[in-house]
């Protein structure tokens, strides 16, 4: 299977993240890393319509992920963004579909995250 | 004027019995005192009217003797209307021995009963020693008179005497009223108004006097009895402060204690998770020799066991913490039992078992119910892996059916396997925390034992109960039953 599109992962965790990201690519997916939200939303301003699927942590230094959420959906222009973002969170709270869909986000999945539905997740959003 | 009989104690029962009592008394004592009294003043006359009787004898004898003998009859008249002029001598008779007779006053009204009578013989004194009966008189007493005024007497003193009595008695009334009874009342006021905000010492508005009487004698008594019960009320009230200081403290100290672990575990989960990641990688690497990927699959498994536990934990000291948040929302039950079936797969892959696992959803169910669809996920999601573990062959079913619960809908999910089954006397234990059934407080296998504390715990939490089915049939050996109410959708989602 080939994948068209870019994975962006924002997560502060530094070992989640590169361990996230060598299981994603080794699906054979292009993936970009951000350690929070506010640099998140730079890559996506920077590379506009590459992005096939956002992850986004939640709880995160600098900028939440619900704070990047709201940003995403309403100042990051040229297209308003419309990226797919599932919140991955231990937060129970959130894992709940219309709690996350008010937030603006698509979907939830609890963390820690399987490698299956990471595949699963990627099979959904980024194919070509 | 009510009011001020009142204040005098004209309305209180004890002032009136006070009175009614001394007004008999006093009516009894006025009786004898007047009795004794007239009885004394009837006395005394009585005896001076016989000590008339008695100077007859020394002082009119001898001039009567004289004057009958010397027949100076004018003279006998003058001694006896100086006699009969005493209101007491009712008839005087005089037969002379020459046969002349006089006589005063009227003889028949007095004959029959006189008070006295005396005859005296009037002897005349010859010379040569020898003497001679001159006459008899005769002298009739009567005190009917005296009696008379006496009687006459009675009424007068009787009533005066009652009168004072009776003044008396009212003067008493007056007296209790000002000295006992609004003291009394006073003091029934003060122990009726006393509580804990209201603790004015009592006292008496009363002339001083060193001397105490029984009056201060109760006040000093309910004083002290007051103080006492205020000291006992004041170290109780203490007690009941100092432990609600320690319990808010114990549970403060249970919570922090809750809040650390559930920080830790949750800390520790991310970590483990990178591990976890890392060993798949390991394990799934192309070029990768047999021995190390054994190592890599080992480590996974461990650590999968190194997270159940962490999650227990973590759901547990939650559990304690309160922090668990319930949330009833619209749920497709439908998809939901698919994506616990999906799971299941997942874990009896995990678990490397052949057994068969089989989802019955009631074709009846309505298609969104009211309930909080993480936490029960998590419950069927324990059970389910219970049941994997516990069973080496045959089948885990997850069936779901409506019920009705004290008339209202509810929704039955039974968790069924063919496994080992629970024996009976471990059943009423199993929800316990750090419990399994072979062995008690000592786990046998690997778990915490917290699976189905947690689960019956959040189970209560959402007002849903978890059993365990002793009906057991259809070749199960062990039926878990979670049921959920409430689960009618209040107002449907637009
Ligand atoms: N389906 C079952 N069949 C047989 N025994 C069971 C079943 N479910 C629970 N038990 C018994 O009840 C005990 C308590 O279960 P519980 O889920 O609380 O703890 P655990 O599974 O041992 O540990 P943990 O769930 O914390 O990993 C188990 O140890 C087991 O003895
Ligand atoms: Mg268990």
């Amino acid at each position: 299977m080939t994948y068209m599109h870019k994975v962006l992962l924002i997560e502060d965790d530094e070992f989640t993240r590169f361990m996230m990201r060598e299981i994603i690519s080794g699906l054979g997916v292009e993936v970009e890393i951000a350690s929070n939200g506010d640099e998140g939303c730079k890559l996506l301003e920077k590379q506009p319509g590459e992005f096939g699927l956002v992850l986004m942590d939640l709880h995160m230094p600098v900028m939440s992920g619900i704070d990047a959420t709201l940003k995403i959906r309403n100042e990051v222009q040229d297209p308003p963004s419309k990226v797919p973002i599932i919140a991955v969170t231990a937060d129970v709270t959130y894992h709940n579909s219309s709690r996350v869909a008010e937030l603006g986000m698509n979907g939830f999945t609890p963390k820690p995250v399987s490698p299956g539905t990471l595949l699963s997740l990627i099979d959904q959003y980024c194919a070509a | 004027m009510i009011a001020t009989l009142r204040a005098i104690g004209f309305d209180n029962r004890l002032g009136l019995r006070l009175v009614i009592a001394s007004l008999i008394v006093g009516s009894v004592l006025s009786v004898l005192s007047t009795s004794a009294q007239l009885g004394a003043s009837y006395f005394r006359q009585r005896t001076d009217a016989t000590l008339v009787l008695s100077r007859i004898e020394d002082t009119l004898a001898s001039p009567l003797e004289q004057a009958v003998w010397t027949f100076n009859f004018d003279q006998v008249d003058v001694i006896l209307d100086g006699l009969a002029a005493d209101p007491n001598i009712a008839f005087v008779e005089l037969q002379s021995s020459t046969g002349q007779s006089w006589t005063r006053g009227d003889p028949d009204e007095q004959a029959a009963t006189p008070d006295d009578q005396r005859v005296y013989e009037l002897v005349h004194k010859l010379d040569n020693n020898r003497s001679e009966l001159v006459g008899v008189l005769d002298v009739r007493l009567s005190l009917d008179a005296v009696r008379a005024r006496v009687w006459a007497e009675f009424w007068t003193t009787f009533l005066t005497n009652l009168a004072k009595a009776y003044i008396a008695a009212i003067a008493l009334l007056f007296l209790v009223g000002h000295m006992v009874s609004r003291h009394l009342r006073k003091i029934a006021d003060h122990v009726d108004n006393t509580n804990a905000d209201n603790t004015n010492a009592l006292r008496l508005d009363r002339a001083g006097s060193e001397k105490t009487d029984d009056l201060d004698r109760i006040v000093d008594a309910i004083d002290r009895f007051e103080c006492r019960t205020r000291e006992q009320m004041d170290a109780l009230g203490n007690e009941i402060i100092d432990r609600k200081q320690a319990e808010a403290e114990a549970r403060q100290a249970l919570s922090i204690r809750s809040q650390f672990l559930a920080t830790m575990s949750h800390e520790i989960r991310t970590p483990l998770n990178a591990i976890m990641g890392f060993l798949h990688l390991i394990a799934t690497y192309k070029d990768i020799d047999d021995k190390p990927r054994v190592y890599a699959e080992t480590a996974t498994k461990a650590s999968h066991q190194l997270m159940s536990l962490m999650n227990n934990s973590l759901d547990m000291s939650r559990i304690e913490a309160d922090a668990v948040e319930i949330k009833m929302t619209p749920t497709d039950i439908h998809s939901l039992a698919k994506d616990w079936h999906q799971s299941a797969e997942g874990m009896r892959h995990m678990r490397d078992k052949n057994i068969k696992i089989t989802l019955d959803v009631a074709r009846d169910l309505p298609p969104l119910i009211n309930m909080d669809a993480s936490h029960v996920t998590q419950i069927v999601s324990n059970l389910v892996d219970n049941a994997i573990k516990f069973t080496d062959a045959g089948e885990v079913d997850i069936a779901i059916k409506n019920a009705t619960s004290d008339g209202n809908p509810a929704i039955d999910i039974r968790v069924s396997d063919t496994g080992n089954g629970i024996p009976e006397d471990a059943r009423a234990r199993i929800f316990e925390r750090f419990t399994q059934a072979d062995s008690g407080m000592l786990r046998a296998h690997g778990g915490s034992g917290l699976g189905l504390a947690i689960c019956s715990e959040l189970a209560r939490l959402m007002g849903a109960t978890l059993t365990l089915d002793d009906r057991i049939r259809d070749g199960f050996t062990t039926v878990f039953l979670l049921r959920l109410e409430n689960v009618a959708l209040v107002d449907l989602p637009t």
